[in-house]
């Protein structure tokens, strides 16, 4: 095959790209608002948000919004073509993006249009926060000191404590280190069960059962996906186990003890909230700046 | 029509970027006969050691000369690891890049934000900030490519490309193959630093994460190129360009978000299937 030929290919992809593009926005219906929303993965906190978010958009504005939901899988490459392909559509009256590498991704090129964030939890040291920005939304931030008197009211006597986290992620870094420094604080001693991904679930879990008296875990993308393997084996080890989010699927698994901490539908719900503001109110994102989730539901095993 | 103008912009861009991973996915695999799979590692490692540098205020220019210094010496780590410890290659591209990450952890985070006012991008003042990324791109792609082909003409290119066809040969004009293997990995995830190093200053952000699937766009875009031609050149430009128009067709073409990947494979498949085909013919 020669250049030529290749040259063929090349223009017939390019012109379906064209065609593609120019059909689409013949066929989009007038709606009154437009919304973006970019999610980094496909995950059940990370679901639930945009679903928290749509839902209490419905609400409020009922069906003249459209949203197009764009999912980049996990991949950073991916997240930041569609950031682009995002920000260059003028249709977008603002856009929320769910979990940090899309917040980041869809920050770096939007300047001008509100941005709204969730399921992030130190917007700040991820950069996405300055004066005057066009970034708001709702941090996934749980209350750490209140989250370890909790664990002890339930274990009282328990000396060393696993957490149980991903290394690598940004946001359960910054609560392992904030419940390190707590546990400190409270002369126990946590023992660090870091895990690199899914695979490794089960050993990082099995160490922390055998070495620790009690498991927390902080609000963690891959923790939260391997829940169900988790709770088995901390019901193998009789071992409480307690995370730091609250979702449906919790209350299924009898490994799991407790859960207090974030609602991720209800910080969605939230978000949506802001939107509503944003697009009906004369306010700006710098106005509304970032908050926590309001709820801190708890749930113990009956 | 502006829109249009500017995906395909966005798709040159990345694809001039990424372009650099084909080169190096090249050079292992084409010409040294090599599967290196360490070149993800050497382009998170290119990544974090520019997000690093730049928060120091270090020239942006000079943090992609270093970032390839990093990545050439992870390259030969891992040749030393095929040839003087006798690990399979696979092995030891799989061992480097896994060790590789917690060094990135330990250099940069899991997520740094750089200053995006001060980037290779921003070089010329007096150019709007929307042409210059692809300009500087080009011009930068074009001058590496240039300097590579020539390099291959050179003697030790020639030599490497030796290495990859009969090993034996270079032991009979003295030559050492562990030394000349090295080499060629060590060339490989140097550009496969590089890259990293031109994603990060081009994204404004590092994340740990973003090495992860690079090896797929290499390959394919090796692939793609190889339908074109089998030698050292502008071929592995298109190819990486032409992967990066399938990936964003499967956005535009706006289905289910779950088929995206299902649908990049099948894509890949029927251009290869399509590119034997119109050989025969």
């Amino acid at each position: 095959m020669s250049y030529k030929s290749l040259l063929i290919i090349i223009l017939a992809g390019v012109s379906m790209m064209i065609a593609i593009t120019l059909l689409r926005n013949k066929t989009t219906k007038k709606n009154q608002y437009t919304i973006g929303i970019l999610q980094t993965a496909a995950h059940p906190a990370l679901d639930a948000t945009v679903k928290g978010f749509i839902e209490s958009l419905h609400e409020q504005l009922g069906d003249t919004v459209e949203y197009e939901i764009q999912n980049a899988q996990g991949s950073i490459t991916q997240a930041h073509a569609l950031a682009q392909k995002l920000h260059i559509q003028k249709k977008y009256d603002l856009f929320f993006a769910v979990a940090t590498p899309a917040a980041q991704a869809l920050k770096t090129q939007e300047h001008e249009r509100p941005i709204i964030i969730a399921a992030v939890t130190d917007p700040k040291t991820v950069g996405l926060i300055e004066h005057n920005g066009n970034v708001c939304g709702v941090s996934d931030m749980i209350d750490v000191p209140g989250q370890i008197e909790f664990m002890l009211s339930l274990v009282p006597d328990a000396k060393t404590v696993g957490l149980l986290y991903t290394a690598g992620e940004p946001n359960s870094q910054v609560l392992v280190d904030l419940m390190q420094q707590e546990l400190k604080a409270k002369n126990l001693t946590p023992v660090l069960c870091a895990l690199q991904s899914e695979t490794d679930a089960q050993a990082a879990m099995e160490l922390a059962c055998r070495k620790c008296d009690v498991i927390l875990a902080p609000t963690d993308n891959t923790v939260a996906s391997t829940i169900a393997l988790l709770a088995t084996i901390a019901d193998q080890y009789q071992k409480p186990l307690i995370v730091s989010w609250l979702s449906d699927d919790i209350k299924e698994h009898k490994g799991v003890l407790a859960a207090r901490g974030v609602n991720y539908f209800e910080g969605g719900k939230q978000a949506g909230t802001m939107a509503y503001q944003l697009l009906t109110q004369q306010t700006t994102a710098a106005n509304l700046g970032i908050t926590t989730i309001d709820s801190q539901n708890t749930y113990i095993k009956p | 029509m502006l829109e249009i103008v500017q995906i395909l912009q966005g798709v040159l861009e990345r694809g001039l970027i990424f372009s650099v991973v084909v080169a190096g996915v090249y050079l292992a695999t084409q010409l040294i006969n090599f599967d290196n799979l360490s070149i993800e590692g050497a382009f998170g490692l290119g990544g974090a050691l520019t997000a690093l540098l730049l928060f120091y205020g270090v020239n942006p220019w000079a943090t992609l000369l270093c970032a390839i210094l990093a990545g050439v010496l992870s390259g030969v780590v891992t040749g030393y690891l095929h040839k003087n410890l006798k690990l399979n290659p696979l092995i030891s591209g799989i061992v480097m890049t896994t060790g590789l990450f917690s060094i990135l952890l330990k250099i940069a985070g899991s997520n740094m934000m750089i200053n995006q006012q001060i980037t290779i991008f921003t070089t010329f003042k007096f150019i709007p900030n929307y042409v210059q990324k692809l300009l500087i791109l080009i011009l930068l792609m074009s001058l590496l490519f240039v300097c590579i082909r020539w390099f291959l003409t050179t003697e030790i290119g020639f030599l490497l490309h030796a290495l990859g066809d009969n090993p034996q040969m270079l032991i009979n004009v003295g030559k050492r193959v562990d030394r000349y293997t090295m080499l060629g990995i060590g060339l490989s995830n140097g550009l496969a630093a590089l890259s990293g190093a031109l994603f990060v200053q081009y994204t404004g952000y590092f994340s740990i994460w973003a090495s992860v699937g690079i090896l797929i766009i290499g390959l394919a875009g090796m692939i793609l190129a190889q339908s074109i031609s089998k030698s050292f050149g502008m071929g592995l430009l298109l190819g990486s360009i032409f992967y990066q128009v399938i990936i964003t067709l499967t956005f535009e073409l706006q289905l289910d978000q779950s088929w995206n990947k299902l649908i990049t494979a099948v894509l890949i498949v029927l251009l290869i299937v399509l590119k034997g085909s119109l050989r025969k013919s």
